[in-house]
Parts: structure tokens; C-alpha cells; sequence
């Protein structure tokens, strides 16, 4: 499913070089649920930015679903990020000036769904994340769990292969956060999506079939890449 | 573009409605300011080219004289010789009645005029009963019926005119109404006469002022070959060309005012769309991470500035439609004060001019645009851009700014040094010149701001650094609303010192030229002018009475390039003092005034020595009466009473070459402890009999020139209000954009304690720094647009060099509209932040 090889990654500060990622090797299999933990700075976003294709490492390669990105220029890494990938963010990022059920038609309009299916999509996503009464409210009408809801239904509406979220919980209290988490685990086992989650809580990786801790760059010594565990 | 990301945008905009309402008022009132100028240039020029045309009719060549006309014989000789030829004498002159416009006498010979002026011969000028008044009534003339309300009289009734000074009366013989459905104001102001009552009432007898033919070019030959050395024929236009010819300079001047005006509008645009990219960073970012592309990005936010545009250019060409009502009467008074007659009824309001400014105003929007849209291409996806980011980020591309600002100032600089007389290089230097200091503002911000550093500081205390700190902090936006504004009123600063120049300059040459105490001559300013000369000689017999300076001006034919070029030449009897009155530019005042006085040679003013390459030593050619002679030029002189060219001539000089003996003018030179008053009175006592004329006050002719001289610059002085207006709106945007986004920091001050008043100190401080920066800027940058507008431009439009002159009252008049302007546009910013409420603010992120 996901399979990167000698990834690198440095930005260039001031003067300076800074190393944030370093030979990464990964491999993830279809339906993985994986958390992403380490402190701030360590290059967990970064990884996230590198399997997504919205940035490009400076050395290695990344394999998404079949497709090398790093062989693939900007537009075509944003094709394939539009029907293959799908995000969660820690402050929702929804379009304010769209309705719940508009922000979940634009991934499918993105790709193309036929309007009748997208709307069918739509309806039958906000009845499982059970907002199916606001569709037509705007997000600023909505509380930051609900609004995360809409984030989650959002990033699988149009059934991309892998899901990322960055810090899902992190803007959320403690028991809307686990409500967001069980919320996003559930739906991406049940249509066996991949997912793979940056987060700092302890109880949200213990989630996760797989935790990599990145420590200076690169995926710690307690983290192996196999065996692969279980999903809960 | 999907049908959804294109409904939040609309959404977006209908959200911040004070925002794209401001930026589609800056782009409205620009479209409107250049659709306004292009209607009144266009109805003007097709008034004129129409006027022509009911004159002209089917004409194709014409034949003409010198001052005194053709001897009528020759018509009739033509029509022997060239039985078949399509002929028809012209008798034309002006004359006035009461203090409307002058009317144009049009005498033509009814029988000839059918194929000419179809025009004329629809009217009722064909029936039987008018025809037969018209040439047995003596007067009898033909009007437009606007023309008989305007003089009060119908059908049968008489009116008193003034010709050459002279009281005459014409019978309105029938009403010169147009039943082609053309545009009946081609008429107004025209009296037709026949042929014999024109040459009567304009003291012509025996005179044509042309023949007028519809001729083969064999036809033309043969004609020319029996024309005598006086006479020449030449291959007439529609009059479009002239009007361009003569109005050109002026036209493109108020054009590029106009595009100044929509120059200022784009940075509103541009300030607009920049602002709403920085605003929806995070939502852009998004938008990428969910597989949104640049190219729809892009596109996203060209569309909302299209449909800002659109909007704003409906809005701009009714605008323009309204305001051209208003200038119409200004451009067109000026051109009647300045190159020729055109009586403007209405506006002519042509689809191509519309659909013009429409392009205009949406290639203007959209190019103001494209950085803003190509910046949001750039947002990087997942939003992780803060605001602090894109600061950094602008002040990393300052140098570059910089760079490029210079850049486009070396252009300006090389569009000068370019071979050739065009002023529209000038102003493409003119451009250039604005767009490089709008890009090196920012930098030049940062260094003020360092300057006002300790002055906020010492005066303000932590609130005036902290107003100063948020300018420079905010240097994305603030940049944009200083440039606009610094634009603006550099455009007011160069404007206002090149007129005030001009103005100066042109004072300065009437105190020199004008020395006489006074003037005789007749009442009105157009048409043919002789003073009949008993009453010269009269004038010369009045005591106290030191010298006398005789004028007569005419227009003569001159040989310049490969086309003959009317020209206006003034023949002068000079009197001793007069000879100080000309500022030799070029030639040796020892050796031209000899040359001039008795060597039969001639000054050319300064514009028609830079048009025609003249320098002394040269040799102009003139169609006199006994053909093209070639006169050498003496000197050149400082004039600014034609920008076309005048040329003097020693009257001896005059008389040897043409049959006029007549004297348009007299300037009296008063003697020595002499009242002027009372010999003012003598001269008018001297002057009674029964040619009008009038005696004038010296001070009298100059307060007048100067009316004529503030009268042009009105609608200059208009177009400069309205840029700064667009200005004060794209400041008022550009604040609002910046102290509305500084909400959540405004709010963090409320609750650590600041004052609604405090928070007013602090906007209004702020948007006054910045009124006081775009004022300071605008300084150099007006200074230097106004060298470039008198050393170039106008030197090249007009052919008119003059002293520059900065009178530090416009440019503290500047700083001061500056910073009122800012601190004006900061009220409603500052009234908003001062009633923020910090829980609110606080809690929305």
C-alpha cells in the first residue's frame, strides 16, 4: 500500500541545513491503522507532507497505492492526492463559507462522482458520523467535536485508499477527542482504508495497530516497521 | 472550476462586502474616468468631422487663396475652360450676435451647391418660394431652427449681426432643417447665404474664400495648370484628420490622465485580491491538501476578480456615461479656446467606446490580479503558512522588489533617451517611473519608519512605537495602501507643479509680450479682422500717444514636410518697445532683428521650430501671392499662444509678397507721464464711427488669457480630484483589510488593558503614519513627474519648454491631503477595533 525507501527530508533555515527526516524506511499494508508519535519538531507533520505528496523528499522514494510520487510532478501528485488520499487536520480547516453537506460534495466533485451518487454518498456519510440534521448548517454553526466529524466524513467520502490525520484531537477536549478517534478508526476499518495519525496522546496510539516514534528524524528502535499488529 | 469551490467564493465575497465593494468602486471609478474622457474626445471629433461634412459635403478638392481670397473670376474662367467640371464657390467668414457663439456665414451659389452639400439641398432651401427670397432679399439667409431660437427670430424676421466689426442684419429666409436623419447640431451656428449676400455682409466683394470641386484627379491637373501663382488646389479629408492633428497632444494627455486614474484603481484591486489570498491562507491550504490544484487555484481567484471587474465596469460605464455629461462642456470649451470651432450639443455615445473601457477595466482587474492568484498557487497545502510566514516571506522578496524597482526607473530613464518626438514615450517613461517607485515603497517604508522611530517614540510614547511596529509588521499590506496613495498624490504634486509651472511661465511671457497699455481691436475673437484705415490714421493723430505696434494676423499655407500645413502668421508694424517683447530662444538678437526688420526674414515660435526642424538659418516656404517663397528664419521665440506654430513677419516684408494691406490690431503706446485712463478715453472717442472696435486694457487681455489658461486646466484639475479619490478609497480599503484582520491582536490588548480610546489613538496613529509616509514619498516622485511632464512631455506634445517652477505650497498641500485622507479613512477602522469585544474575538479562533 505505502512503501517508502531512504527517505530524506532537510529545509534550509537561515543559513543552515536542518536535517528533519532521515533514511526513513516504511512499509504499510492495506488497512494498517498507524500512529505517528514523537515531539514537536521531530518530523512527524513532514512525514505526513511526504506520503501525501504535498511535499517531495530530497532523497529516496515513496510508493503510494501502486504509484511512485516521487517520480511524478506537482499536478500529477495532486491528482493522485485527490483520489487517493484523504485528510484530517487538527482545526478541521472546512470551507466556512460551504455547508457541512457541500464540504463533504467538493472531494467528490474533485474527482468527478456523478452528481446523483455524490449526493447519496454525501447523505449516507453524514448519517454515519450522525450529522445527517446539519447538513445545511455552516461550520462556524458547529461545535470544534461536531465540526471534526464533518472533517472525518470529509476525508472518506470520496473512499480514498489511505487516511492522514495530524493531530485529530489535539483542538478537541478529552471525551470528544476519544469520540473523533473511535469515529475515524471504526470508519476506516470497516471500509479498509489505511490510516495513519500524528498524534502526541498516549491513549490514541495505544489505539493503533502500530506506533512509530520518530526521534531525531528517524523511526526509534522501539518502533519495527514489521511485525505488523493487529487491528483492534 | 468546480461548481462548488465557485459557490464559496461567492459566498466569501458576499461574507466581506466592504472589501469588494471598495475594490469594485476603485475599478468603477476608474472605467468611468477613462470611458468618460473617450466620449467627450469622440462626441467632440464627430461633432466636428459632422460640422465639416454639411460644409464640405461631397467635396473632394478645393481651391484656395491667400489672406485676401480668390478673385471671383476664376470661377467663372474654370467653368469655360472646363465646361464639364463640378464646381461651386465658396464665400465663408464668421460674424456674432449677442454673446452666444460666433456663427459661421456660409455663402454659396444655389445652383452649383445640389451635388456638394445634399445635406443642404434636402432642406427647405429647394422650395421655390424660399429660393427666390434668398437671392433677391437682401440678407436673406438660411438657419438650423436651433440657431433661430437661439437668436429669437422666425420666418421673415430680421436680426442684427456684427461682421468685421461692422453692424449688418440678415432675414431669416427659411429654417435649414435636416431631413437625412442625420445629427442636426452639423448645423448649428451656420447662417447660409447665397453667394452675393456673404461677399456682401463680410466686406468680400468680388472675393471667394474657395472654390470647392468634385474632380477627377485628370480633372485636378487640368485645374491646376490654369490656377495662378496665388492660388492652390489642394485634395480635401473628412476633417477627422485635422481634429486629430490639432487636438491630438491634448487628447492624449487627458487619455493618460485618464489611465493615471485607472492605474490607481488596479492597486485596489490588486490590494483587494492580495488581501483576500492572506485571509483564506489556511482555507487555500486546505483546499491543495483535499487535491485542489494551482491551475484551479489560480483560476479561483482570477474568476472572483473577473466577477469583481465586471460588476465594477457595468457600474463604471453608466458612471462614465454620467461624468461625461458633466466634462463634455469642459473639453469642449477648451478646445474652442484653444484649436478650433465645435458647437457639442450632446454626447455621442458609440458602442466601441463602451466596449473599450468594459476591456480596459477587466484587463486592468485581472492583470492587477495575477500575483495575488499566482501567490495563492503557492499557499503551501495543509495551511501551514502563518501570517508571520508570509511576512518573512515578503520581506525575503524586498531586495528583489527593490531591484525590480530600480530596474523599471533605468527604463524609464532609456524610454527618455530614445530617438524621437513622441510624448507617448514620455509617458510610457511616465508609467514606468510610478510603477518602479510603487516598487521600491516598501523599502523605502522600512527606512522612514527608522527615521519616525524616536520621534513616535518621544511624542507617543509605547503606543506610537507599538502604531509604528504595526506598520512595518504588516508590511504586506501596508505597503500596498502607501503605494496606492503615494501614487495618487504624486500624480497631484506633478500635475500641480507642471500647471503652476506653465502657469507662471505663461504669465511671464504675457507681461513680456503684451508691453502696449492697450489694444484696439475688434469685439469677438474669430473670423476676419481688419481695422478700416482712417481709423488707423485717426488713432495716430491722438495726443499723449508714443508709438504705435500694428498686427495683422492671417493664416497662410506653409511648405513643411510632405504635406502644406495652414499656419498662423503675425505680421507686425513694430514699435520701438515692441522688439523687447520676443524671448529669442535661438539666433544672435544683433543679427535677427536687421534680418527680420529689412532682410525679409522671419521668427518662428518654439513650437513650430521643434515640429517643422527649423533653426536659424533655415528657410521656411509659404504660398504667398505671387506663389511659394522661401523665407529665412532669423530666430526662434518663446510663444505659447499656439502649440501648432506661429511665424512673424516684418510687415514690409508682407507687403511685398501679399495684396493685404489691412491692420487686424493696434497696440498704443501711451508717453511719458501720460494717464493711460484718459488716453484710453481719447483712443475710444477716436475710434467711434461705425466700425465696432474696442479698446482693451492690457490687464484686462491678460486677466482674460489667464481665465482661458485656468479654464483648460480644469478638467485636469478634475481628473486629478477623482484619482484621489480612487486613492482615499483604496486607503480606506487597505486599512479596513488591516485593522479588521488585526481583531484577535486588538482583542489580546483589550484584555490586557488597553482603552476604546486607547485602541482609537492606536489606528488612528497608525493610518496617520502612513498618510504621512505615502505624503513624503510622494514628494520625489511628484518633483520628478513633473520634470518629466515639462522637459519631455510637454516639450514634446505641445513644443513649449518653460521655467520649472516647485512652489512648496503644493507640496505641503500634499502631505496634508495625506495624512487628513488617512486619517479620514481610519475613522470607521478605528470606530470597529474600539468596539471590539476581547471575549468575542478571543474566542472565535
Amino acid at each position: 500500500m505505502l512503501e517508502l525507501r531512504h527517505v530524506s527530508k532537510s529545509y534550509r533555515e537561515a543559513q543552515s541545513l536542518r536535517t528533519v527526516l532521515e533514511d526513513i524506511n516504511l512499509e504499510v499494508r492495506r488497512g494498517e491503522f498507524i500512529a505517528v508519535t514523537g515531539r514537536s519538531g521531530t518530523g512527524k507533520s513532514t512525514l505526513l507532507n511526504l506520503v501525501s505528496g504535498i511535499d517531495v523528499p530530497d532523497n529516496g522514494s515513496i510508493v503510494l497505492d501502486g504509484v511512485e510520487l516521487t517520480a511524478l510532478d506537482e499536478r500529477a501528485r495532486t491528482l493522485k492526492r485527490r483520489s487517493t488520499v484523504g485528510f484530517v487536520f487538527q482545526f478541521f480547516n472546512l470551507i466556512p463559507t460551504l455547508s457541512v453537506a457541500e464540504n463533504l460534495m467538493l472531494p467528490l466533485e474533485l474527482i468527478g462522482t456523478p452528481r446523483e451518487a455524490a449526493h447519496e454518498r454525501v447523505e449516507a456519510m453524514l448519517a454515519r458520523v450522525d450529522l445527517a440534521s446539519r447538513a445545511e448548517s455552516f461550520p462556524d454553526r458547529l461545535s470544534g467535536g461536531e465540526q471534526q466529524r464533518v472533517a472525518v466524513a470529509r476525508a472518506l467520502v470520496h473512499e480514498p485508499e489511505i487516511v492522514l490525520a495530524d493531530e485529530p484531537t489535539g483542538n478537541l477536549d478529552v471525551e470528544t477527542g476519544r469520540v473523533v478517534l473511535a469515529l475515524l478508526s471504526s470508519m476506516t476499518r470497516d471500509a479498509d482504508k489505511t490510516l495513519i495519525i500524528v498524534t502526541h496522546s498516549e491513549e490514541a496510539a495505544r489505539q493503533a495497530g502500530r506506533v512509530l516514534r520518530i526521534e531525531d528524524g528517524r523511526i526509534g528502535a522501539n518502533s519495527p516497521c514489521a511485525p505488523v499488529a493487529p487491528r483492534p | 472550476m468546480s461548481a462548488i469551490l465557485w459557490r464559496a467564493s461567492i459566498r466569501y465575497g458576499l461574507r466581506h462586502p466592504w472589501q469588494f465593494g471598495l475594490s469594485l468602486l476603485g475599478i468603477a471609478l476608474g472605467v468611468a474616468v477613462v470611458v468618460s474622457i473617450d466620449l467627450c474626445i469622440d462626441s467632440a471629433r464627430r461633432a466636428f468631422v459632422l460640422s465639416n461634412q454639411a460644409v464640405l459635403g461631397a467635396t473632394t478638392h478645393r481651391i484656395e487663396g491667400g489672406p485676401s481670397g480668390i478673385d471671383e473670376q476664376l470661377y467663372a474662367r474654370l467653368r469655360v475652360d472646363i465646361p464639364t467640371l463640378r464646381a461651386a464657390p465658396v464665400v465663408e467668414g464668421y460674424a456674432s450676435a449677442g454673446d452666444g457663439p460666433a456663427l459661421q456665414v456660409l455663402g454659396v451659389d444655389v445652383f452649383a451647391e445640389a451635388p456638394f452639400r445634399p445635406r443642404l439641398a434636402h432642406t427647405r432651401v429647394t422650395r421655390g418660394d424660399v429660393l427666390t427670397r434668398l437671392l433677391t432679399t437682401s440678407g436673406a439667409a438660411l438657419v438650423s431652427a436651433d440657431t433661430a431660437a437661439r437668436l429669437g427670430i422666425g420666418i421673415g424676421e430680421r436680426v442684427s449681426i456684427v461682421v468685421n466689426g461692422r453692424g449688418r442684419s440678415i432675414e431669416m429666409a427659411g429654417v435649414l432643417d435636416v431631413d437625412d436623419g442625420l445629427d442636426d447640431a452639423s448645423l448649428a451656428d451656420v447662417i447660409v447665404t447665397d453667394i452675393a449676400t456673404a461677399q456682401e455682409l463680410l466686406d468680400r466683394v468680388g472675393r471667394l474664400s474657395r472654390i470647392d470641386l468634385i474632380a477627377t484627379a485628370d480633372e485636378a491637373a487640368r485645374v491646376a495648370a490654369r490656377l495662378p501663382e496665388s492660388v492652390r488646389i489642394e485634395r480635401t479629408g473628412s476633417g477627422s484628420e485635422f481634429a486629430e492633428r490639432m487636438t491630438g497632444a491634448f487628447n492624449l494627455n487627458l487619455v493618460m490622465l485618464g489611465l493615471l486614474a485607472l492605474l490607481v484603481g488596479m492597486f485596489l484591486v490588486f490590494n483587494t485580491m492580495t488581501f483576500s489570498v492572506v485571509q483564506r491562507r489556511e482555507l487555500i491550504g486546505a483546499l491543495r491538501a483535499i487535491g485542489v490544484t494551482r491551475k484551479q487555484i489560480f483560476a479561483l481567484i482570477l474568476c472572483e476578480a473577473a466577477l469583481v471587474a465586471l460588476v465594477a465596469v457595468v457600474a463604471g460605464l453608466a458612471l462614465g456615461i454620467v461624468l461625461a455629461e458633466q466634462l463634455i462642456e469642459l473639453v469642449s470649451r477648451t478646445i474652442n479656446d484653444l484649436y478650433f470651432r465645435v458647437s457639442v450639443r450632446s454626447l455621442t455615445i458609440t458602442p466601441g467606446i463602451l466596449a473599450k473601457g468594459a476591456l480596459v477595466g477587466l484587463a486592468a482587474a485581472l492583470v492587477a490580479a495575477a500575483l495575488p492568484a499566482l501567490e495563492a498557487t503557492r499557499v503551501a497545502p495543509r495551511a501551514a503558512m502563518a501570517r508571520s510566514f508570509v511576512e518573512a516571506h515578503v520581506r525575503r522578496r524586498l531586495p528583489w522588489a527593490s531591484l525590480a524597482g530600480l530596474a523599471a526607473l533605468l527604463l524609464a530613464v532609456v524610454l527618455i533617451a530614445l530617438p524621437g518626438d513622441s510624448p507617448r514615450l514620455g509617458f510610457a517613461a511616465l508609467f514606468a517611473l510610478v510603477g518602479g517607485c510603487a516598487l521600491l515603497t516598501p523599502a523605502a517604508i522600512l527606512g522612514l519608519l527608522a527615521v519616525l522611530r524616536p520621534l513616535a517614540a518621544w511624542s507617543g510614547g509605547w503606543l506610537g512605537r507599538l502604531a509604528l511596529r504595526g506598520v512595518a509588521a504588516n508590511l504586506s499590506r501596508t505597503a500596498i495602501a502607501i503605494a496606492a496613495l503615494m501614487v495618487a498624490l504624486s500624480a497631484t504634486v506633478g500635475v500641480g507643479v507642471m500647471v503652476d509651472s506653465f502657469r507662471r511661465s505663461v504669465s511671464h511671457w504675457l507681461d513680456l509680450t503684451m508691453r502696449a497699455d492697450m489694444y484696439v481691436g475688434m469685439p469677438g475673437g474669430v473670423g476676419e479682422r481688419a481695422i478700416d484705415p482712417e481709423v488707423v490714421a485717426r488713432i495716430a493723430t491722438v495726443a499723449g500717444i508714443a508709438d504705435i505696434s500694428a498686427g495683422r494676423g492671417v493664416t497662410v499655407v506653409a511648405e513643411i514636410g510632405q504635406e502644406p500645413r495652414p499656419l498662423e502668421l503675425v505680421v507686425l508694424q513694430m514699435a520701438r518697445r515692441s522688439y523687447a517683447g520676443f524671448q529669442l530662444l535661438e539666433g544672435d538678437a544683433t543679427q535677427a532683428w536687421p534680418a527680420f526688420d529689412d532682410g525679409g526674414a522671419v521668427l518662428v515660435s518654439e513650437s513650430l521650430a521643434r515640429r517643422a526642424r527649423l533653426a536659424p538659418g533655415d528657410r521656411l516656404r509659404l504660398q504667398t501671392d505671387g506663389g511659394v517663397r522661401g523665407f529665412p528664419v532669423a530666430a526662434v521665440f518663446r510663444d505659447y499662444g499656439s502649440e501648432h506654430g506661429t511665424v512673424v513677419m516684418a510687415r514690409q516684408t508682407y507687403d511685398r509678397h501679399w495684396h493685404d494691406p489691412h491692420v487686424s490690431t493696434l497696440g498704443v503706446y501711451a508717453a511719458d507721464n501720460v494717464d493711460t485712463s484718459a488716453l484710453r478715453d481719447a483712443v475710444a472717442d477716436a475710434i467711434q464711427g461705425e466700425q465696432q472696435l474696442v479698446v482693451r486694457d492690457t490687464r484686462a487681455i491678460k486677466s482674460a488669457s489667464m481665465d482661458v489658461f485656468d479654464r483648460t486646466f480644469t478638467i485636469t484639475a478634475v481628473l486629478r480630484a477623482l484619482a484621489t479619490i480612487i486613492a482615499f478609497v483604496g486607503i480606506l480599503s487597505a486599512l479596513m483589510a488591516l485593522q479588521l484582520e488585526r481583531a484577535k491582536e486588538v482583542a489580546v490588548l483589550r484584555a490586557q488593558g488597553l482603552t476604546p480610546a486607547q485602541v482609537w489613538q492606536l489606528v488612528q496613529t497608525q493610518t496617520g503614519v502612513m498618510g504621512l509616509i505615502a505624503g513624503v514619498l510622494s514628494l520625489p516622485v511628484g518633483v520628478i513627474m513633473a520634470l518629466l511632464l515639462i522637459l519631455v512631455i510637454n516639450l514634446r506634445a505641445f513644443g513649449w519648454s518653460m521655467d520649472v517652477h516647485v512652489d512648496p505650497l503644493i507640496l505641503l498641500q500634499a502631505v496634508g491631503l495625506s495624512v487628513a485622507a488617512a486619517l479620514v479613512a481610519g475613522i470607521y477602522p478605528a470606530y470597529r477595533m474600539a468596539r471590539i469585544s476581547p471575549a468575542g474575538a478571543l474566542r472565535e479562533d
